[in-house]
C-alpha cells in the first residue's frame, strides 16, 4: 500500500474510533438518578431545586441532578437531547404549540411518554387541556401560567372600554407621551401580543371554539370576520396615536426604558414578563389590568392559559422515575408556587388566587372563565406567528392591510408540526 | 533645455544637521553637471530638491531665470532617472516609456512615434512588448534613460544611475552617456559618488561633503588646483599622498627628507612652521622623467602593485603618531575610503610609475618630485595654501 | 537523505482525522439531508428537490437581501480598508497607534457589537439624541425599523467593525509599492489620483483579490450581526441566507429543509470567490 493509501487508512480508522466514542451516549439518568431539564429563571433556588431535595429525601435510593440551560437556548437544547437519543427523564418546556420542542409539537412526534393516568390528569380544566394534549391524551403537568394584560405603573389611569382608549391615546399623544410602548424590532416579539389582546374579544367573543375548529381546518384567518376585525382594531390604534411614531424600530429594552421613563403609559405584555419592565425602573411599582378589546364589557376577554410544563420524554429506558418526580412536583404544587412567586396552572381546589398579586385587576376575569387561550399555543408551525408578527409591523408602517396580514398567516397554516 | 541656479538652498530634516548646507550653484544651459561626493554629502538630496521631489528649508530654485521653488515636479518638466530605475514593473517597456506622454496628454500617435525613436535609439527596438521582470540590469537602466529622453524635458537628473552596473558595463555605458548628451545637448544634472565618473564625465563638477560645497570647477581644475585637502584626497585614484612637514628657510622638511625648494614654489609660511604637503602619486616619479630642479628622495619599496602600463610602489616613510591624526582631520577621512594602511610610527606613500622600471618588493628606489607638484595646505582645516 | 519515519503521521493523522469527522463527513451528510423533510427529531424521508423548489418559490427574496448586502459590504469594507491603509502608511507620526486602534473592534466578538450598535440605533438611543441635540431632530427616525436603513445599517456596522483588518491586508500590499516608482511618476507628471491609478491599483491587485474574496465569503455567510441587530426584520426585510437558515432550522425544525438552502448558500459562495479571483486575478503575465 502507498503512503497515500496507508495515510487514508489510519485517518478512516481514527474516525472510526472516534465516532463510536462519541456515539455511545445513552440517554442520561437511569441507574437510580434522575435527570431533570429545566431553563434557568435567574434564581439560584428556584422551585425545582427544592422539588430536587424534598424528593431525594422522601427516595433516598433516587438522586436528582437539575440541568438549567439559559432560557433562550432551552427548546433546543432540549429537542437535540431528544433527536440525539440522550433525553433527560423531566424536562421543562412551554405548553401547547409555538416553536419546535413545544410540549405539543413532540407530542405529535410521539417523542412524550402519556402522563394521562397521573393523579393530576383528571383535575385539568379545558382551558388547560388543550395545552398539554390533544383532549384525550395528557402528555405534560401544566406548571405555571400567564395572562395577556395591561401594565402600568401604580395610579395610572388605564381606560375601561375601547373607545376610551382610543382617546386616551390621543390624549397622551397631545401631551408628547405615547401610551403604549410598542417594540415592533423583530426581536422584540411584542407585537402578536397585542394582536392577542384585540383577538380575545372579537373572536373567541364570537365563537370561544374558534381555536379548535382552526386546528381542524374548519375555518381561516382570512374568512374570521372576528379576525378581521382585530387586525383592523389595531390599524385604529395605530391611527390614534397609541403605539407612537416609531414602534417599529424600536427594541424590547427601549420600550421598557419608555415604560420606566414615563415616556410612555401602558404596555400589553403577558403576566410572566413583569420583571422585565420591573428591571428598567425598580422604584416604581407596576401593577396589570385587562386589555379593553371592545365597548361591551361582556365581550372583553383576557387571553389566559398554562405557560410552563413539566414533560417525560418517551425513552428506551424506563420512564417510570421521571414520572415518579412529575406526580410527586405536582403534588406538593401549592407550595412550590409560593416559591417561583407564580400562580400554578392547575388550581388548587381551594380556591387560591389565579393571579399574582400584581394582577389583581385580571382575577375577576380568570375566576368566572372569562378567558380566551393564548393563541398560538394552537399554531403547530411557528411561521405562523413571524408573520402575524411581521404583518402587524407591516400595518405599523402603513404598508399592509388586515386582509393581507391575515392571508399570509393562511399561507403558512399546517395543522401538525412541520 | 534650461539654466538652472540654486540660491542659497538650505534642507533641513528635524535635528540641527543641514543635509544641504547653504549652497548657491549656476548650471548653463546645455552643460553636463556632475554633482560629486562621499554618501551623505547631500547630492542625491539636492537633485530632489532641483526635481521638486522635496521643498528646501530655505533658499530657491530657479529655471531659465524664473522662481520654481514652489513648483510641482509635473510643472517643472524635469526628467529624472533613479538609482534603481524605478521602472513600472506591470507595464511593458513600451508602457514605460511612453507613460510621461501619456500623463500629459500627448496624442497618441505622436506618443508612439517618439517612443519607437527613443527605442531604436537606445537599442531596446525589441523589447517593446516585454515586461521589466524579464530584462537585465543593462536593459533597464537603458529604459529608464529612455522614459527620460521620450520626455523631451527640460533637464536630466541623473541620481547614480550606473551604480547597480557591473564594472564593464559601467565603463561602456558612460561613454554612451557622453554619445548622447553631444547628440541631444539637454541640460543635464549628474550625481554621483565615484570620483572616475566626475572627472570623465562632466564639463563641470560640484564637490560636496556633508552638505556643503567645497569647490566648483572644470575636472582638470579640481584635480590640479583643490580647494582644499578634502577635495585633493577625493579627487583622482590613486589618492594623493600626505605628509606633515616642517618650512625652512630654503624648502621643506617633508618626512624625514630635506627637500631644496626654488622661492616660488616654498611654502607661504615662516620657518619652522607646520605646512600640510600633498604629492600625487604620478607626481613622484623615476629621477629621469622628473626634470632637472627636481628633488631627489631614496626610499624603500615595501609593496608593489602591478596595473599592467604601469605600477604602484608603495614606501614607507617616518610618522609621529598625532600627524597621522592631524591628516585625517584635515582631509576628512572618515568621509573617504581607507588609504594605505598606517603602521605604528609609519606612513605608506604611493608612487606611480611606468612598468618597465623594474623594482621589486625590499629594493631601493630612487625618485624625483617637481617642486611645482608640491600642493601646500592649512594643517588646521585644510584650506589650500598658494606657493608664496 | 533519511526517510522520515514515522513521526510525520503523529501529526498527520489526528488532525486529518478531526478533520474528517468534524467538517467533511458532517457537511456531506448535512448535504443529504437536504433532499429529505428531516426535523431533527424523528427519521427522514426523501423528498428530492421538493425543497429546493420550494425555496426558489417563497424565499427569493431573501436571495436579493443577502446579494444587496453582500454588495454595501464588499465595497464598503475595501474602499474603507484601502483608504485607511493609505492614510497610515507613512508620514503620520501617531500612525502606529492609529492602526492598533482601528483594528480594536475587529477582534471583539461580532454579536458583542451588533449589540452595542442595536443599543446604539435605537428609537431613543444615542444617535437619534445626538441628531436632536445638535438640530437635526428631523433626520432622527427608527434606523432599525425601516428596511432600507436597516440593510444600511447592517452593512455600515459590519464595514465598521472589520474595516481595519482590511487596512492590515492593504498596508501589507501597499509595501510592495515602493516609494520610488510614485517619485518616478509625479516627475513623469502624474498627479496625486493619477498615480494612484495608475501605478497603486495595479501594483495592489493580489491585496484587493484577497480583500474581495474574503469579504465576499464573510457578506454571504452573515448571519451574528443581522441576528442581533434586527433580527431579520422589519418584516424579515434584511433576512440573509444565513439567517433564514437558521430560522428555518432551529426554530421552525425544518431540518431539511435548512439543509437545502444551506446548500445552495454554500456553491453560491463558492461560484462567486470562484468568479471574482477570475475577474482580479486579470492577465498573468
Amino acid at each position: 500500500m502507498n503512503i497515500r493509501g496507508r495515510a487514508l487508512g489510519c485517518a478512516a480508522v481514527a474516525v472510526a474510533l472516534l465516532a463510536a466514542a462519541a456515539g455511545c451516549g445513552a440517554d442520561a439518568g437511569g441507574d437510580g438518578e434522575i435527570v431533570v431539564s429545566v431553563w434557568d429563571d435567574g434564581r439560584e433556588e428556584s422551585s425545582i431545586d427544592v422539588a430536587a431535595r424534598d424528593f431525594e429525601k422522601a427516595h433516598p435510593d433516587l438522586t436528582v441532578t437539575v440541568q438549567k440551560n439559559p432560557f433562550d437556548q432551552h427548546l433546543q437544547a432540549l429537542r437535540r437531547q431528544l433527536g440525539a437519543g440522550r433525553a433527560p427523564d423531566v424536562a421543562m418546556t412551554v405548553v401547547g404549540y409555538g416553536e419546535s420542542g413545544t410540549v405539543r409539537a413532540l407530542a405529535d412526534k410521539g417523542l412524550l411518554a402519556d402522563l394521562g393516568e397521573s393523579p393530576w390528569a383528571g383535575r385539568l380544566p379545558d382551558t388547560v387541556a388543550g395545552a398539554v394534549g390533544d383532549g384525550s391524551e395528557v402528555y405534560a403537568f401544566p406548571v405555571d401560567s400567564m395572562a395577556i394584560g395591561i401594565v402600568a405603573k401604580k395610579g395610572t389611569d388605564v381606560p375601561g372600554t375601547y373607545t376610551s382608549m382610543l382617546t386616551a391615546c390621543r390624549d397622551a399623544g397631545r401631551d408628547g407621551k405615547t401610551a403604549f410602548a410598542l417594540g415592533g424590532h423583530e426581536n422584540s416579539k411584542m407585537p402578536h401580543i397585542v394582536g392577542f389582546a384585540l383577538a380575545a374579544s372579537t373572536v373567541y367573543a364570537d365563537d370561544p371554539g374558534y381555536g379548535d375548529k382552526r386546528l381542524r381546518d374548519e375555518v381561516t384567518f382570512a374568512g374570521s370576520d372576528g379576525w378581521e376585525q382585530a387586525v383592523a382594531r389595531f390599524g385604529e390604534m395605530r391611527d390614534a396615536g397609541c403605539f407612537g411614531e416609531n414602534a417599529a424600530g424600536t427594541t424590547r429594552e427601549a420600550t421598557a426604558r419608555a415604560l420606566g421613563d414615563g415616556d410612555a403609559l401602558m404596555a400589553v405584555t403577558p403576566t410572566v414578563t413583569l420583571p422585565l419592565w420591573q428591571a428598567a425602573a425598580p422604584d416604581a411599582e407596576f401593577v396589570m389590568a385587562p386589555f379593553p378589546g371592545d365597548d361591551d364589557p361582556d365581550r372583553v376577554l383576557v387571553p389566559a392559559g398554562a405557560s410552563s410544563g413539566l414533560v417525560v420524554p418517551a425513552k428506551a429506558s424506563d420512564a417510570g422515575p421521571g414520572k415518579q418526580f412529575v406526580d410527586f412536583y405536582a403534588k406538593h404544587r401549592a407550595r412550590y408556587a409560593e416559591i417561583d412567586g407564580a400562580v400554578p396552572a392547575l388550581p388548587d381546589d381551594g380556591g387560591g388566587p389565579r393571579a399574582p398579586g400584581y394582577a389583581a385587576a385580571l382575577e375577576p376575569y380568570l375566576r368566572d372563565g372569562r378567558t380566551a387561550p393564548i393563541m398560538d399555543q394552537q399554531w403547530p408551525n411557528p411561521e405562523l406567528i413571524a408573520r402575524f408578527d411581521s404583518g402587524l409591523v407591516e400595518m405599523l408602517t402603513g404598508r399592509a392591510e388586515p386582509a393581507d396580514v391575515l392571508e399570509s398567516m393562511d399561507a403558512v397554516w399546517t395543522s401538525e408540526a412541520p | 533645455m534650461t539654466s538652472i541656479g540654486l540660491d542659497h538652498v538650505v534642507m533641513r530634516y528635524d535635528g540641527t544637521q543641514a543635509a544641504v548646507d547653504d549652497v548657491s550653484l549656476e548650471i548653463e544651459e546645455g552643460e553636463f553637471f556632475v554633482l560629486v561626493g562621499p554618501s551623505g554629502c547631500g547630492k542625491s538630496t539636492l537633485l530632489r530638491l532641483l526635481a521638486g521631489l522635496e521643498r528646501p528649508s530655505s533658499g530657491t530654485v530657479r529655471m531659465d531665470g524664473s522662481d520654481v521653488t514652489e513648483l510641482t515636479p509635473r510643472l517643472r518638466d524635469v526628467a529624472m532617472v533613479f538609482q534603481n530605475y524605478a521602472i513600472y514593473p506591470h507595464m511593458t517597456v513600451g508602457g514605460n516609456l511612453g507613460y510621461g506622454l501619456k500623463v500629459r496628454g500627448v496624442p497618441k500617435r505622436e506618443a508612439a512615434a517618439r517612443v519607437r525613436e527613443v527605442a531604436d535609439l537606445l537599442g531596446l527596438g525589441d523589447l517593446l512588448k516585454r515586461r521589466p521582470t524579464t530584462l537585465s540590469g543593462g536593459q533597464l537602466q537603458r529604459v529608464a534613460m529612455g522614459r527620460a529622453i521620450a520626455r523631451r524635458p527640460r533637464a536630466y537628473l541623473m541620481d547614480e544611475p550606473l551604480s547597480n552596473l557591473d564594472a564593464k558595463l559601467r565603463v561602456s555605458m558612460r561613454a554612451e552617456l557622453e554619445q548622447l548628451h553631444r547628440r541631444l545637448g539637454v541640460t543635464t544634472v549628474y550625481v554621483t559618488h565615484d570620483q572616475v565618473e566626475a572627472m570623465t564625465l562632466g564639463s563641470r563638477a560640484a564637490v560636496l561633503r556633508a552638505g556643503e560645497l567645497q569647490q566648483v570647477a572644470a575636472p582638470q581644475e579640481l584635480y590640479a588646483r583643490p580647494a582644499n585637502a578634502f577635495v585633493a584626497a577625493f579627487i583622482g585614484s590613486p589618492p594623493m599622498n600626505f605628509a606633515l612637514a616642517t618650512a625652512r628657510e630654503d624648502g621643506l622638511d617633508l618626512a624625514g627628507f630635506d627637500l631644496r625648494l626654488p622661492a616660488e614654489h616654498r611654502p607661504p609660511v615662516a620657518a619652522g612652521e607646520r605646512v600640510l604637503v600633498g604629492i600625487r602619486p604620478e607626481e613622484l616619479r623615476a629621477p629621469q622623467a622628473a626634470g632637472k630642479d627636481a628633488c631627489a628622495l631614496r626610499v624603500t619599496c615595501a609593496v608593489r602593485q602591478n596595473l599592467g602600463a604601469d605600477q604602484l610602489l608603495f614606501f614607507p616613510v617616518p610618522q609621529l603618531p598625532y600627524e597621522a591624526a592631524v591628516i585625517a582631520r584635515a582631509t576628512f577621512a572618515e568621509d573617504r575610503p581607507a588609504g594605505p594602511a598606517v603602521g605604528s610610527g609609519e606612513r605608506l606613500l604611493c608612487a606611480r610609475v611606468p612598468a618597465d622600471v623594474s623594482v621589486e618588493p625590499g629594493d631601493t628606489v630612487d625618485l624625483a618630485v617637481r617642486p611645482g607638484a608640491l600642493h601646500y595646505f592649512a594643517p588646521d582645516g585644510g584650506a589650500r595654501l598658494p606657493s608664496a | 537523505m533519511k526517510r522520515p519515519g514515522a513521526v510525520p503521521w503523529l501529526f498527520v493523522v489526528p488532525a486529518a482525522a478531526l478533520t474528517l469527522l468534524i467538517l467533511l463527513v458532517p457537511s456531506l451528510v448535512g448535504a443529504a439531508y437536504a433532499f429529505t423533510d428531516w426535523d431533527g427529531l424523528t427519521s427522514p424521508s426523501w423528498v428530492g428537490l421538493a425543497n429546493f423548489t420550494e425555496f426558489f418559490d417563497d424565499g427569493s427574496h431573501v436571495v436579493g437581501q443577502t446579494l444587496i448586502l453582500a454588495g454595501l459590504y464588499v465595497v464598503g469594507v475595501n474602499a474603507a480598508g484601502l483608504g485607511l491603509a493609505l492614510g497610515l502608511a507613512h508620514t503620520l507620526r501617531t500612525r502606529h497607534v492609529l492602526r492598533a486602534l482601528f483594528l480594536v473592534p475587529a477582534v471583539v466578538s461580532p454579536l458583542v457589537v451588533a449589540y452595542i450598535w442595536t443599543f446604539i440605533l435605537d428609537v431613543d438611543g444615542p444617535l437619534n439624541e445626538i441628531l436632536e441635540a445638535v438640530g437635526l431632530g428631523s433626520s432622527a427616525q427608527p434606523w432599525l425599523g425601516q428596511r432600507n436603513t436597516a440593510l444600511a445599517a447592517v452593512a455600515i456596522v459590519m464595514v465598521w467593525q472589520f474595516a481595519g483588518y482590511h487596512m492590515l491586508i492593504y498596508l501589507a500590499g501597499l509595501q510592495g509599492v515602493q516609494r520610488e516608482l510614485l517619485e518616478a511618476a509625479e516627475v513623469d507628471g502624474a498627479g496625486p489620483w493619477r498615480r494612484f491609478a495608475d501605478i497603486t491599483l495595479p501594483l495592489l491587485r493580489p491585496a484587493l483579490v484577497i480583500g474581495t474574496v474574503l469579504s465576499t465569503i464573510s457578506a454571504f455567510l452573515l448571519f451574528d450581526q443581522v441576528m442581533a441587530l434586527t433580527g431579520g426584520g422589519p418584516s424579515g426585510g434584511t433576512d440573509t441566507l444565513g439567517t433564514y437558515v437558521y430560522e428555518q432550522t432551529f426554530v421552525n425544525g425544518r431540518y431539511g429543509y435548512g439543509s437545502a438552502v444551506a446548500l445552495l448558500l454554500v456553491g453560491g459562495v463558492c461560484l462567486a470567490a470562484l468568479v471574482q479571483m477570475r475577474l482580479l486575478r486579470g492577465r498573468r503575465s
